[in-house]
């Protein structure tokens, strides 16, 4: 029997051991959890200017508030706040010129006072869309947070609206600062954190929303397999693209919609259902919706978005880029056409089978050419023939570093690399130049910044806009032309050297493109 | 299948004939002058103004593109000669 305890405490040993090692590290994980409390996800934005007046300018979020009882009911109500709460983050919309510091935000307690500590100038992290405002002064553990003030300092710009974002399926109301109704279900996104700061990922969206992490496309309308009812018909294109991609030097993500009709044989694209919806290099980073409708008459569609890097003024993609994508949906408007069923049917056998190619797919599809076990003709011969996009991917990617980098065309690879690179360097350096006044002794340095120079004479460029509509501005006019001009250039000159439409020297005698007269 | 594995074995071929020669990852310095980090570093700079001047930006890719053509071509009139098109 003691020899059986002796084994089984032995057994333990270990274990026991590495609870001990758990149970010494637990106590300082607790300390550094930090986020007390998290207003989730935004959904959207709300203007500080929305039934503001002037001097009145600040909004209010009533985290708990029912919309209806005492906007300060005393007590001590509102978002728990066991923990001192130290650090406290609010979204602020990335198109908003109010900084971080500018909104000011205070937290208050239900009985209208404010939580003890002071909070301080507010600041960017992680992205420019995340403010925190640090608290410094006497604990406030204990006290909830029932309203947190933005603007209420200073007030903010009237003229720049959109600038919280807000959780609207959270409890709670927004409140203006007229405190006149009608109210805005929902939250200021929030999070608040004790001494061991606050996290630096921003505030996610919904769940089933445009996730702005990444571009790509979302989702378009109409969904598919449906059959929507007719003539007019309506679509819809959600899609997020990130500021790095577009500030990506040298090419566009462009992204389109584009519906085909799939009734007429082979001449679909002179129908007149054949629509280019949306066409539109992205310019503006987030969450982008669009919707528009457009007649169409009874039969089949296919509609199909797209997200493609391209470049030389958006006429080519660039191939095996991560976020190219195109998608297609399949719908039907009022009654099918016999055509119409054909190529569905038929782009949905094709679909079917390339959809599920993966890096091994191959592999799968080929296990079909098996006539013992799930023979299948057609998925037979796409995995004998028809190879995975990632297998082409992977022959391009070996042939570039097996073949190209090889001495010595590999440095004219490398130099290519370098030279068609998307990377950004900063014009750190500045220049001092010494300048002679009234004597030779008597002198002054003026300093240039090269990088500060560039970014003022872009936000000049930048800054000029039609006086009459202030979306219009010099870019959005002048960059189509630019290109236009630019690419008509270009192809002229190809055009010219491959055609040879130069003066040509082969006849004796022609000088200049002249023929001489003969004697 | 067939076709990927036809790609991969040129692919292989070919790069194992090529094997025996150095690979290449930056530019070798002259004089001692490192060639590849101040190309890297102009064209990084040179995004970063092209980021602010864009109109410079769309025709230095209009250059890039006529030059891609020009070593497009330059490559064919190698391989097959005075059959390229545009010899004179």
């Amino acid at each position: 029997m003691i020899k059986h305890i002796i084994h089984n405490v032995n057994r333990f040993i270990p274990f026991t051991i590495l609870l001990l090692c758990v149970s010494f590290l637990l106590p300082s994980n607790i300390a550094h959890a930090a986020v007390q409390y998290d207003g989730g996800f935004t959904d959207g934005t709300i203007d500080v200017g929305h039934q503001v007046t002037s001097g009145v300018r600040y909004y209010s979020s009533f985290f708990t508030w029912d919309g209806v009882s005492s906007l300060f009911p005393g007590g001590n109500m509102g978002i728990a706040n066991a923990n001192d709460t130290r650090f406290f983050q609010i979204y602020r919309d990335p198109t908003s010129a109010e900084s971080c510091a500018q909104m000011a935000p205070g937290l208050f307690k239900s009985d209208g006072n404010p939580i003890n500590g002071t909070v301080g100038t507010g600041y960017a992290v992680g992205s420019t869309n995340l403010c925190e405002y640090p608290i410094t002064g006497s604990s406030n553990a204990g006290q909830n947070i029932w309203i947190m003030f933005v603007c209420s300092s200073s007030g903010c710009n009237t003229n720049t609206s959109n600038i919280i974002g807000t959780n609207s399926t959270a409890g709670g109301y927004l409140v203006s600062g007229t405190q006149a109704p009608p109210y805005l279900h929902g939250s200021m996104a929030f999070r608040t954190c004790d001494s061991g700061g606050c996290p630096t990922t921003p505030f996610p969206p919904p769940p089933g929303a445009c996730d702005t992490s990444y571009s790509h496309i979302c989702g378009f309308t109409p969904e598919n397999g449906t059959t929507v009812t007719g003539p007019t018909v309506n679509f819809t294109l959600d899609y997020a693209v990130t500021q790095a991609d577009i500030d990506s030097q040298l090419n566009d993500v462009v992204v389109t919609l584009h519906n085909i009709d799939q009734n007429v044989l082979l001449l679909g694209f002179l129908s007149p259902g054949d629509i280019t919806l949306y066409n539109q290099v992205a310019t503006t980073s987030g969450a982008i919706h669009f919707a528009t409708s457009s007649p169409l008459a009874d039969g089949n569609y296919r509609l199909e978005a797209k997200m493609q890097r391209k470049f030389f003024f958006d006429w080519i993609t660039i191939p095996g880029d991560s976020i190219n994508q195109s998608i297609s949906k399949q719908f039907i408007v009022g009654t099918p056409t016999f055509i119409g069923n054909l190529t569905q049917n038929g782009f949905n056998i094709l679909n079917g089978t390339l959809a599920s190619s993966t890096a091994t797919s191959s592999v799968v599809l080929v296990s079909h050419c098996n006539p013992l076990g799930t023979f299948d003709m057609i998925d037979c011969l796409s995995g004998l023939f028809i190879p995975d996009a990632s297998q082409i991917q992977a022959t391009i990617v070996g042939a570039q570093q097996g073949i190209l980098t090889r001495m010595p065309w590999g440095y004219i690879t490398r130099f290519v690399t370098i030279v068609g690179g998307t990377g950004t360097t900063t014009l750190s350096t500045t220049y001092t130049v010494e300048v002679a006044l009234n004597t030779a002794s008597d002198t002054t340095n003026i300093s240039f910044n090269p990088g500060d120079m560039f970014a003022g004479g872009g936000a000049l460029v930048d800054s000029i806009h039609s006086p009459y509509d202030s979306s219009v501005t010099f870019r959005s006019v002048f960059e189509p032309i630019i290109k236009l001009t630019i690419g008509l250039l270009v192809l002229f000159q190809i055009v010219h050297d491959i055609t040879g439409s130069h003066a040509h020297h082969s006849e004796a005698g022609d000088v200049g493109g002249r023929r001489r007269k003969r004697t | 299948m067939i076709v990927a594995f036809l790609f991969n074995l040129i692919v292989l071929v070919i790069g194992a004939i090529f094997s025996v020669l150095p690979a290449v990852t930056t530019l070798p310095p002259i004089n001692g002058f490192d060639i590849d980090g101040a190309l890297v570093q102009g064209m990084g700079q040179v995004h970063t103004f092209f980021i602010t001047f864009w109109p410079l930006g769309i025709m230095f890719q209009g250059f890039l593109f006529l030059m891609g053509y020009y070593s497009l071509k330059i490559g064919v009139r190698f391989l097959i000669g005075h059959r390229a098109p545009g010899h004179s």
